[in-house]
């Protein structure tokens, strides 16, 4: 029991392959690289008659699909590290949405600041019922998540919510810069701000701590509470983003419009590598963890395959990043990898 | 009583962890029906043994034999089934279960694929009996006493058919009545020819209790006694005898103003009215045993636990109390006892770990000046030596040594006026533990005052200026460390044996 961790380290033996495995998102990075060559080489087999598949045009396109999920991951992604989940982002985006599309006609500041406040106010929220009244996460964003939905259906009473026109509020949604649209332009600014208050303030890398050790942060005079509070706020403040981008680009807000997103936006921090046990994780590892999940879409669509196998490869690429998680933070010894 | 069988027999019993030979050839014998203590220092080996004896360890060499033939353990079970069994200090009762399910829990009588509840709750009774338990076999165990659920555990022993019980630290939660309904249960065992391994600090308890006694030290048996030849004195003597070798390196260093002083601090059923002042330059051990109270004190003043009564002020200015962050501002620095879960996030980098209580220091409006924190962690990494590739690296790859002193580093870094030391060699080889010391030394002669808690007496005789000792939640004296200071003395202080210390005048009023 004792002395697990005694060994004395001279010089880190790993080899180069075992140093890059050992970065977060790396294992995303090389299941991307692997899937991309992939529908490159079968996409002009499976459909002669098209032009294959352009990876260039299509980094754009996938970007952009994957705006909503990428800018809530990046958030999320805080919240994960401090050992903590939020279940509730797909309803509140919905909710959020709803909220925007009828806001659009008190004008542009209202719909967008308007959406953002109400999505951290839904975000604090869940942050008071998790660190304030010390809840279990899981739980507790799986039942405000329902409330939210719920929500959503009453406030749209069944119907969708279809916005006036308004040219500057869609342009967020609809406008590009060169060939770059507005939506990549902002997910590429949140994705900028995550990674730098992640890697660069104090409050930052207190969440690792937090998450890696909650009773050492405490011996450290850091109050987890706050922080993890406002893990939560800042999701519920990127998710009110991401429904301004998603009512801007469709001008409707329905009650079905991000059901089940939470699962991909999950997928997209964990694929990334990030720990759901805490104390783990990139916003890096997100954007290639959301790039993945775009990319498994768009591609299987030029391979002509079923929706719902993609859905089936997604769900087993999660398990077995789930999984190598797990034996890595325990210790597992692969059966073929024990020493005699 | 007649002569006895002899039931288990160990010999030459080696376990080696890395770095570390817990048990450096341990040999004796358990007859049967014999009550057997096993005494000794912390870290003794005496934990180690248990596991061994359990199937919780293996051994590394030696021979194990129960009945005259050698056993080797791989888990608990295989030791269950041939007759050892073993109460832990922390009890492993599930408190939603009934009584009686947790008598038989992974032992439940079956009838085909079902419980057969009837022979469950028959066979309940019947144990309950057996220890003289006045409680329904359909009582929540949860809603039971501490030392009922002790009970449980040992009625849960009899379900296995125990021919041995080892009981680790058995009443250090117990009241002096639940520990007398205990030693009776004890005595009813023996009669039955079950043997019991009795483990415990309080030693009026051992020498009540034992037929014979063994006493561990460094990983030896150093000698097995008869009750008969056997006094508290020469148990302790036996306990601690080791040589010191030239390990400690205190230099004098100049006493200055004080700069803490804890004022009549309670905490209702941990410790009580505790006084004591400590001035710039001073090292100062606590000294008890294990469960005295000694890490609850130190744990106290630093904010992490609350407490009702008393105060604490540094440098003339008194804390609110319950607030680690106010307590660091104000100057306290903390190196708890167990650095993997209080001290360190083992999976996250030197680096962190160590600019973590400094890093609002080394940042502007919440952002870190990654030059700054990462020159001020390359300075400590050379200013004491922790061998690492880079601070780069994580916590939990370092030996025990290196990760005590990136604990240490922590602290330094924002040159605390007290710094506490919990337990701070303890898991750490003898060459880091000689550099913790002289580090602390040079601290102190730098004017930080420094607070040593320590369960071996040497350390604390080794490196302090004075020794506090205490023992269940009280301060039992104070004395300035010289040529002359028996270290009987201050264990029959520690032991709470009447007379104590005699207080010297050096060292401020202890309560």
């Amino acid at each position: 029991m004792i002395e697990k961790n005694s060994i004395s380290v001279a010089k880190d033996p790993r080899s180069p392959l075992k140093k890059f495995m050992g970065i977060s998102g790396s294992g995303v990075f090389i299941a991307l690289i692997i899937w991309i060559v992939l529908v490159c080489i079968l996409s002009p087999i499976v459909n002669p008659a098209g032009n294959g598949f352009n990876v260039a045009t299509n980094i754009i396109s996938v970007l952009k699909q994957q705006t909503y999920i990428g800018i809530v991951a990046c958030a999320l992604t805080l919240v994960i590290i401090t050992g903590n989940i939020d279940l509730s982002v797909g309803s509140m985006l919905t909710l959020t949405a709803c909220v925007c599309a009828s806001l659009v006609q008190y004008g542009f500041a209202a719909a967008v600041f308007g959406t953002i406040l109400v999505g951290a106010l839904l975000g604090l929220v869940n942050g008071i019922l998790v660190s304030g009244l010390q809840l279990n996460s899981f739980i507790t964003t799986l039942g405000t998540g329902s409330i939210y939905g719920s929500f959503a259906i009453i406030y749209c009473s069944g119907g969708s919510i279809v916005p006036p026109s308004l040219a500057a509020f869609e342009f967020l949604g609809k406008g590009s810069v060169g060939i770059i649209p507005m939506p990549v332009i902002i997910l590429a600014v949140v994705v900028a701000i995550f990674a730098f208050v992640l890697m660069k303030t104090v409050f930052g890398q207190r969440l690792y701590v937090i998450g890696a050790n909650p009773v050492a942060a405490r011996y450290s005079g850091i109050s987890a509470r706050r922080d993890m509070a406002l893990t939560y706020v800042f999701t519920g403040a990127a998710v009110g983003l991401a429904a301004v981008i998603m009512v801007a680009n469709v001008m409707s807000a329905k009650p079905q419009a991000a059901s089940g997103k939470e699962m991909e936006i999950i997928m997209a921090v964990v694929l990334g590598g990030t720990s759901i046990m805490g104390g783990k994780g990139t916003i890096l590892g997100t954007v290639l963890g959301f790039a993945f999940i775009g990319f498994l879409a768009n591609g299987s669509t030029a391979l002509g395959l079923n929706q719902y196998l993609q859905w089936v490869i997604m769900g087993i690429i999660l398990v077995a990043a789930l999984s190598a998680d797990i034996m890595k933070e325990k210790g597992v010894v692969l059966p073929w990898k024990k020493s005699k | 009583m007649g002569e006895r069988k002899t039931f288990i027999t160990l010999d030459g019993i080696i376990k080696l962890f890395p770095g570390v030979k817990a048990l450096d050839g341990v040999s004796f014998d358990i007859q049967e029906g014999e009550v057997h203590s096993l005494c000794g220092e912390n870290g003794a080996g005496k934990s180690t043994l248990i596991k061994v004896m359990t199937g919780a360890h293996r051994r590394d060499s030696g021979h194990y034999l129960i009945d005259g033939n050698e056993v080797d353990f791989h888990n608990t079970q295989e030791a269950i089934a041939l007759g050892v069994s073993c109460v832990y200090q922390e009890l492993s009762i599930a408190p939603q279960l009934d009584v009686a399910k947790n008598l038989f829990i992974g032992n439940l009588p079956m009838n085909g694929p079902l419980v057969d509840h009837k022979t469950l709750y028959a066979k309940a009774k019947e144990i309950l009996a057996e220890l003289d338990m006045p409680v329904s076999p359909k009582t929540i165990a949860g809603e039971l006493s501490v030392g009922q659920q002790q009970m449980i555990e040992i009625g849960r022993a009899l379900t296995r058919n125990a021919r041995l019980i080892i009981m680790d630290e058995p009443t250090s939660s117990l009241s002096e009545k639940e520990a007398d309904t205990l030693f009776s249960i004890i005595r009813k065992l023996q009669a039955k020819n079950i043997a019991i391994v009795y483990i415990s600090h309080k030693l009026d308890e051992v020498l009540e209790l034992s037929d014979r006694i063994t006493v561990i030290r460094d990983g030896k048996n150093i000698i097995s006694m008869d009750k008969a030849d056997c006094t508290k004195e020469t148990l302790i003597a036996h306990m601690i005898g080791r040589s010191l070798e030239n390990l400690y390196q205190k230099e004098p260093a100049e006493i200055g103003k004080q700069v803490l002083e804890v004022k009549n601090l309670t905490r209702k059923g941990v410790f009580q009215d505790v006084s004591f002042t400590l001035k710039a330059g001073e090292i100062v051990g606590f000294f008890g045993l294990v469960g005295a109270g000694r890490s609850e004190i130190m744990r106290a003043i630093f904010g992490v636990d609350k407490y009702q009564s008393g105060e604490v002020v540094v440098d003339g200015k008194k804390l609110r109390g319950g607030s680690p962050a106010q307590s660091i501002a104000a100057g306290i620095g903390f190196c708890t006892e167990d650095r993997k879960q209080e001290g360190l996030a083992l999976r996250l980098s030197i680096l962190l770990n160590m600019t973590l209580v400094k890093l609002p220091l080394l940042s502007t409006l919440g952002v870190i000046n990654k030059q700054k924190q990462r020159e001020a962690a390359d300075e400590y990494m050379k200013s004491i030596s922790i061998k690492a590739p880079s601070v780069t690296q994580l916590v939990g790859n370092l030996s025990g040594g290196n990760q005590q002193k990136v604990v240490v580093a922590k602290w330094l870094m924002i040159n605390p006026k007290v710094l506490i030391v919990d337990e701070p060699t303890r898991g750490i080889d003898v060459g880091s533990k000689s550099e913790i010391y002289g580090l602390l030394s040079n601290l102190a002669k730098s004017g930080m005052a420094i607070i040593v808690v320590s369960s071996e007496i040497e350390e604390i005789m080794g490196i302090c200026d004075d020794v506090v000792t205490i023992c269940e939640g009280r301060l039992t004296g104070r004395v300035k460390i010289t040529e002359s200071l028996s270290r009987e003395t201050v264990l029959a202080a520690a032991l709470g044996v009447t007379g104590g210390m005699a207080d010297t005048d050096n060292g401020g009023e202890v309560g």
